[in-house]
């Protein structure tokens, strides 16, 4: 136990005193102040003139009521300033609007823009506000009164949803988050304690590592310290994120993303921090096992692809169930017990679908047993491994050095 | 102190490298393990640290199975090498206390050595900005600090200049002096015969001829290069 906290504290400073992992930590919560703080950034600009709020150029044909049109045009492009002109065209070639219409009849429209954006829609928009316009004054003309005719086409309808589950539309945001941390944090720190490995191997400061200490009081050292430095990186990120969003909450809840992902559930985060930490163990105890058996920095690359492969068909299959929207698909299913892939995938479902109890309890026991488990292996693997230089060893070769061990 | 290996046997897949491998060694004494390479001299450093069991043989101190909490050993290893990367000191510290020492210890007995290495104003520098030489002797620090009962020194004189072979030679013959029980390997006879009170040559996995050195070598009648000649290159 000694040992082990040696080990741990020593990895640790190793972190603390490495200027990129503090200058990727400082540069992440600056990048954060900035985004959080640009609402505030921009409308003390705008106040200055710097920035101008979007522009639709509209010309109305003479006969016309320009009015109506650009109460239409307003109310379909909320937060656009629809600025009657002679000449929309020219407003947009000169850069004063963003884009512009020329109504040329009741069903006649123009659209102008200096170019087409993939996502580009205002043209439909446009049709659409045209075509009611058209329906109505249509309505109106064969003796429907205006009221009836607002009615016919704007009728009241009642949508009342009652959820059994749980709201994907909210959990959805933190899933893609968790998942997409746990997939850096697992590449970046996994392959980390890989390197540091192979690295200690090369340079032969493992022959006297090895007759210092127990190799699982220096693998769990080496993997725990690994995912402390990630966790401490996240806490800064996410932390720094919390205080700066709590900081601009005005300008900042408006905006659906931003509010939700600050008000995440208190169990539901319970379950992103035990499968985030387990998570992590698992793959970490591969990488540090897998970064024993090269002989030099160099080879940890394509040594580890194997575990990254099969890390990345995980991450694809959660993702993939995410955007398909059947969260609770067998493959889905199957994952969330496996122990290399149910901190992605059990949470995914336990975020996005009712997962009954028992599952989740199963899901992690089969998880924590196996983090030792691998931690253990991955040890042995480290004690038969690191005395291994020169040839890469085969899969049999570790076997019969693992019964050894 | 008497540290006894006792047939020690060991296979590495069809390979056997130690064959009933046996010696010891007493306190105050220097033993030279000599062999060529391959010879089995590194496996039994390991099975003697603890790193890997052996099939079968045991060790022994004062007859019964070491205790490797009550047993220090430092290691001097041939194949040498540290952090680069990580201040002299900071890095001495972490083995020493790997080793069991408290903190405030450790740096007082890193102190010391560094101070009789003269290397202490090399304490707060970067190992990789030290010549090969010097980064040898910080490395003797990591053997040396902890205060162990048994030093295990292999090929300790490779790389250095005179001066620094002399100031290790001296540092060597302190501990013997302090009751330590040193095991020297080494290719370079003339250090043997100056240190090593006794001998074993290994070969092929066994120890072909062993005993006091001086007696060995008036029984004989040739010196330690002419006898690691007869006995340590037929059977490999």
């Amino acid at each position: 136990m000694k040992q082990f906290k040696t080990i741990l504290g020593f990895e640790l400073t190793n972190y603390f005193q490495n200027k990129v992992f503090l200058g990727v930590t400082l540069f992440l919560v600056i990048t954060i102040a900035v985004v959080t703080n640009l609402p505030g950034i921009i409308s003390a600009f705008s106040d200055s003139g710097v920035f101008s709020e979007d522009t639709i150029a509209l010309t109305v044909a003479d006969g016309l009521d320009a009015e109506y049109y650009k109460s239409l045009f307003s109310s379909a492009f909320e937060g656009s300033r629809i600025e009657i002109t002679d000449d929309a065209e020219a407003m947009v070639q000169s850069g004063d609007a963003s884009c512009g219409f020329y109504v040329d009849g009741e069903q006649d429209l123009r659209y102008f823009v200096p170019n087409i954006t993939l996502t580009d829609s205002r043209g439909y928009t446009a049709l659409e506000v045209m075509r009611s316009a058209a329906q109505y004054t249509g309505l109106v003309k064969n003796g429907v009164s205006p009221e009836d005719a607002a009615a016919i086409l704007n009728p009241e309808i009642n949508l009342e949803t009652v959820n059994l589950g749980v709201d994907q539309t909210q959990n959805y945001l933190y899933t893609y988050v968790m998942v997409i941390a746990l997939y850096m944090v697992i590449l970046i720190y996994g392959q980390m304690v890989a390197s540091a490995v192979a690295a200690e191997k090369s340079s032969r400061c493992m022959e006297v590592l090895i007759t210092s200490a127990d190799p699982v009081a220096m693998m769990f050292g080496k993997v725990i310290a690994a995912g402390a430095a990630g966790l401490f990186q996240l806490v800064a990120v996410f932390g720094s994120g919390f205080f700066f969003f709590n900081l601009n909450r005005g300008a900042l809840e408006d905006i659906p993303v931003v509010g939700s992902l600050f008000d995440i559930p208190l169990e539901l985060l319970i379950y992103m921090i035990v499968y985030f930490i387990l998570g992590f163990f698992i793959y970490a105890f591969l990488y540090g096992a897998v970064g024993s058996m090269v002989s030099k920095v160099e080879e940890v690359g394509s040594a580890i692809l194997p575990v990254n492969f099969s890390f990345i068909i995980v991450y694809m299959v959660v993702i993939f169930s995410l955007s398909s929207g059947s969260i609770d698909n067998i493959a889905m299913k199957v994952c969330s017990f496996f122990p290399l892939t149910s901190s992605m995938a059990m949470f995914a479902r336990i975020a996005l679908s009712s997962v009954p109890l028992w599952e989740k309890l199963t899901s992690v026991a089969i998880l924590v047993v196996s983090v030792f488990g691998v931690g253990v292996l991955s040890a042995k693997i480290y004690r038969a491994g690191v005395l291994l230089y020169g040839v890469k060893p085969t899969i049999p070769q570790i076997i019969k050095a693992l019964r050894k061990a | 102190m008497v540290l006894t290996l006792k047939n020690i046997r060991k296979s590495f897949g069809e390979k056997e490298v130690l064959k009933g491998f046996t010696f010891s060694a007493e306190s105050g004494e220097a033993l030279g393990i000599l062999g060529r390479n391959g010879a089995g001299k590194t496996t039994t450093i390991r099975i003697l640290m603890g790193v890997f069991p052996s099939d079968s043989g045991e060790v022994l101190v004062d007859g019964a199975p070491i205790d490797y909490a009550k047993t220090g050993i430092g290691y001097l290893p041939e194949e040498r090498g540290l952090y680069p990367k990580k201040k002299i000191i900071d890095q001495l510290t972490y083995f020493a206390r790997l080793k069991g020492m408290e903190k405030a210890d450790a740096v007082k007995s890193i102190d010391r050595w560094l101070e009789r290495l003269g290397m202490s104003e090399h304490r707060n520098h970067e190992l990789g900005t030290l010549s090969k030489g010097n980064q040898q002797k910080i490395q003797l620090v990591t053997a040396l600090a902890h205060d162990p009962d048994i030093i295990i020194l292999d090929e300790p004189f490779s790389g250095l200049d005179p001066v620094n072979a002399i100031l290790l030679k001296d540092v060597v013959k302190e501990e013997i002096a302090l009751g330590k029980i040193v095991l020297f390997s080494s290719h370079q006879m003339n250090y043997v015969e100056e240190f090593c009170s006794s001998i074993v040559i290994l070969n092929g996995g066994e120890a072909v001829l062993q005993g006091k050195t001086d007696e060995i070598m008036r029984e004989h009648g040739k010196n330690l290069t002419d006898l690691f000649v007869e006995y340590a290159s037929d059977r490999i």
